[in-house]
This record gives C-alpha cells, sequence and structure tokens, in this order.
C-alpha cells in the first residue's frame, strides 16, 4: 500500500471498516510512513478527544424517565381489557377444597419463580435504579458525605437496624475500604447507603434494604445508569443494589460475592 | 428490524402487557441517556431534546413488537428519534450538503502555515464544543460513528441514507472538526517556517 492508498482509506482502518487483509496492509504501512501515521494519529486524538468528553458528561435524565414509564404505565392500564367473566373453568368450583388450595398455592409459588427468574426484585423498579445512581453521584466525594456515620461498630449497628444484615460488608479483596453510611431516601424507600473508597478510583456504593420478603433469588438485574453500573440482587429478605464506575462484569461480581457473603 | 409499520396486537391480557413492559424496561431504557446525550447535541437548540426522546421512547413502545428482541436495540431507537426529529423540524428533511468551501487541506498544506500538532493534547471539551457547532448533518455522523461507535451501515440505516453519503459526511465532518479546533487557537502550536 502506497501514500496515496493510505490517504483513500484512512478513515475507513480508523472506523474499523477494512477487511482484514486490507488492515494488515495498512498497519505494514503506518509502521513504515511518519507522514501517514501523523494524520492518523491526528484524526485518532479529534476522535478521543470528542468520544471521552462526550460519554464522561453527566446529564440527569430522572425526570425523562419518570415521565416515559408513567406515560407506558398509564397507557397499559388503559388499554388493559376488563375481565368481568369467569376465567375459571366451572369444574374448579366443584372440586373439594384442598385440592383448590393446593393448586392455588403451586400457581403462587410458579408465578413467584417465574418473577423472579425475569429479574424481577421485590419494590424495586427502574426508578429507584436511577435514583440510587443519582444517589450514588451526589455522594461521590468525602465532602459529600460529611457527617455519615465511619465507625465500624456504629455501622454495624446501623446495618442491622436498616437492613437486618449482621455483618459490615468487607470490599477489601476489591480494593474499596474505608466505608461511611448513611440513610437515605429512595423513591418511597428508605435505604442504608454505604460508599466504600479506593486509591485514584471512584468510589463504590451500597444500598441495602430490609424488605420483609423471604423469597431468594440469585438472578442479578444490571442496568447502567447516568455513567454508572448498578446492579441489584435480591436475596434472603433484602434487596442489595451496588452503584460503581467499574464495568458491568466487574460489578456484578462484587455483587455477587457480597450477596454470598452477606445475605445467607 | 426497522421495520415500525407493524403495530402491536390490540388484544392483550394483563399479564402480556405487563410482561412486555418489564422487557421494554429492560431493553430499550437501558439507552435513555444515550440518547438524550445525542439529542441534546443533535437537535438542540431547534428542538427540545426532553420532548424529542420522550416520544421517541413512546413511539418505540408503541411499535416495541416489531423490535426483534436480540437484535440492535441501540440502533432501532437511534432510528426512531431520527425520525422523530425529522418530522418535528421539516428543514432536516430536505438538507443540502454544506458547501466545503473555506476548509483547510491539511493533507497538502503550503509550509508557511500553521499546523496542527497531533502530539498537542486536544480538550475534550474543546472537541464537543466545536463538534455542536457543525452542521446538523455532519454533526450527527459524527456523533453516530465516533461517540456511539455504529458502523457505517448501521449508521445509514439510522438517517435513511446510503453508506457512501454517511461516508463522504463523516470525512467532511472530521475535516470541518479539525479546521474548528485549529482555527480556536488554542491547539495551533506553532508556525512551521
Amino acid at each position: 500500500m502506497n501514500c496515496g492508498e493510505t490517504k483513500d482509506l484512512i478513515q475507513l482502518y480508523l472506523d474499523n471498516e477494512l477487511d482484514a487483509r486490507s488492515t494488515l496492509s495498512m498497519q505494514q504501512h503506518l509502521d513504515s510512513c511518519s507522514g501517514c501515521s501523523r494524520q492518523l494519529n491526528i484524526l485518532l486524538f479529534q476522535d478521543q478527544a470528542l468520544k471521552q468528553a462526550a460519554r464522561g458528561e453527566i446529564i440527569d435524565s430522572s425526570r425523562v424517565r419518570a415521565g416515559i414509564l408513567s406515560a407506558i404505565a398509564q397507557e397499559t392500564q388503559a388499554e388493559t381489557p376488563h375481565q368481568t367473566t369467569n376465567w375459571l373453568p366451572t369444574h374448579w368450583f366443584k372440586m373439594a377444597a384442598w385440592p383448590r388450595i393446593a393448586a392455588a398455592a403451586a400457581f403462587v409459588l410458579i408465578a413467584a419463580f417465574l418473577a423472579l427468574r425475569g429479574g424481577w426484585m421485590p419494590g424495586v423498579n427502574e426508578t429507584v435504579y436511577a435514583a440510587v445512581a443519582a444517589d450514588h453521584a451526589a455522594h461521590c466525594s468525602a465532602d459529600a458525605m460529611m457527617g455519615a456515620v465511619n465507625d465500624p461498630d456504629e455501622l454495624r449497628q446501623l446495618i442491622r437496624a436498616s437492613a437486618k444484615v449482621d455483618a459490615l460488608p468487607d470490599l477489601s479483596a476489591f480494593g474499596y475500604g474505608n466505608p461511611q453510611g448513611r440513610v437515605c431516601k429512595v423513591g418511597d424507600a428508605e435505604f442504608l447507603h454505604l460508599v466504600y473508597y479506593r486509591n485514584s478510583q471512584p468510589p463504590l456504593s451500597l444500598f441495602l434494604r430490609h424488605h420483609g420478603s423471604t423469597l431468594i433469588t440469585e438472578q442479578l438485574t444490571a442496568l447502567h445508569s447516568g455513567n454508572f453500573n448498578v446492579v441489584s440482587v435480591s436475596q434472603g429478605g433484602v434487596d442489595l443494589l451496588v452503584v460503581s464506575s467499574l464495568t458491568e462484569d466487574q460489578t456484578s461480581s462484587i455483587t455477587r460475592a457480597l450477596a454470598s457473603r452477606l445475605l445467607q | 428490524m426497522f421495520d415500525l409499520n407493524k403495530s402491536g396486537s390490540s388484544v392483550m391480557n394483563k399479564q402480556e402487557r405487563l410482561s412486555r413492559q418489564q422487557s421494554f424496561e429492560r431493553e430499550a431504557m437501558l439507552h435513555l441517556d444515550a440518547l438524550l446525550k445525542a439529542a441534546n447535541r443533535i437537535a438542540r437548540p431547534r428542538l427540545d431534546a426532553e420532548d424529542v426522546v420522550q416520544e421517541t421512547y413512546l413511539r418505540a413502545w408503541k411499535h416495541f413488537d416489531s423490535f426483534e428482541a436480540g437484535t440492535n436495540c441501540r440502533a432501532w431507537l437511534f432510528r426512531i428519534m431520527f425520525n422523530v426529529i425529522k418530522a418535528r423540524s421539516g428543514t432536516l428533511a430536505k438538507r443540502i450538503e454544506t458547501p466545503i468551501g473555506e476548509e483547510i487541506e491539511l493533507e497538502n498544506r503550503p509550509s508557511n502555515v500553521l499546523f496542527f500538532d497531533p502530539l498537542k493534547k486536544i480538550e475534550g471539551q474543546e472537541a464537543l464544543s466545536a463538534a455542536t457547532r457543525l452542521s446538523p448533518e455532519h454533526r450527527e455522523v459524527l456523533w453516530l460513528v465516533v461517540v456511539e461507535e455504529f458502523s457505517y451501515r448501521e449508521v445509514a440505516e439510522i438517517l435513511e441514507a446510503p453508506v457512501g453519503t454517511v461516508m463522504s459526511r463523516l470525512h467532511r465532518a472530521r475535516r470541518e472538526l479539525r479546521r474548528l479546533l485549529i482555527t480556536d487557537s488554542k491547539v495551533v502550536s506553532g508556525v512551521r517556517l
């Protein structure tokens, strides 16, 4: 490949649109031609600057999110036909009491199982994910957590009272420590918010709440909200949400490890 | 994947609707921030970005049955959003390529012009600000390829334009962005004699 051909194809190379053979030819030419290499760097730096700035922008989408979900919920409600007819077969009413009770119990269990397999979490919806991400963003600095509880004994008491969990979550295996805690309101519910710090890394937040149900699921639900990944799990009657700037996989690993240690 | 003509079934029981709603929240709401950021940079100042995104999601919800699970939901949403933008801004439907005219050809620059030092760090905010000053057709294609990392084919589908048009607009957009960055003196490093 020569400089003229490179000039024609440099944009395709930059955008990963070249086939493997042309990519290899291009790389060989770039390795040996400082002029073309310089042209590539100009485009590359420009693209990277734009991409990083655009992706780093923090926007508050909570109002739009709430508006969309509310409009959809209203539409769903309006479109749902009223069921005024008997939806149980007539022989149901002719059955003895105990098979009816057993069948109803089985139905409830199956429904609960299916709901949990689908990632449903008692009382936690899209709005809560956005709200915990926003709360995390608002409390990322030590200044924002001023006045929060940082004494380990007091934190243990706080976590026991708020989430009915005995142990203080230990994230030292992931490099996070010095937790600080506060009780916060997310939507209509109160959560215990624990912020963990790590040298030269953005902090990580845990949101814990006891919801009274003993339903257990190992299903993790991950959502990206703002610049953060939010991963949740509901286990042993406790809702746990982890908010971090780490990747979804890393956040999920931490959530899984915490759930297995804490929420048994 | 992008067939918006099929509408959802009008007869659906409550369980199906709930399941559809959960599926929509899981698949589509995930991309809200990306759409809002793009709308902020592309639709403004002519249109209200939040209104555009809200309408996009309501249209997506209406046609969610036509979306094939497992395909690229983000690209599907972006296509809907560009349809909303087009519908709201009549001039966008009949847009004309911006003449290049004054662009600086760095590749063939004379030896006594200001030159751009690729080793000098470009500040992200400068690039973002300069990108916002591009013409709409350049701004949107640059955003979709560089920020959202869509392929040329996906961008062509989103914008309903031929792939060749996407490529030429992108080339011009990058060149225009570079011109703006150079004329913003902060990234000019010196004079070549």
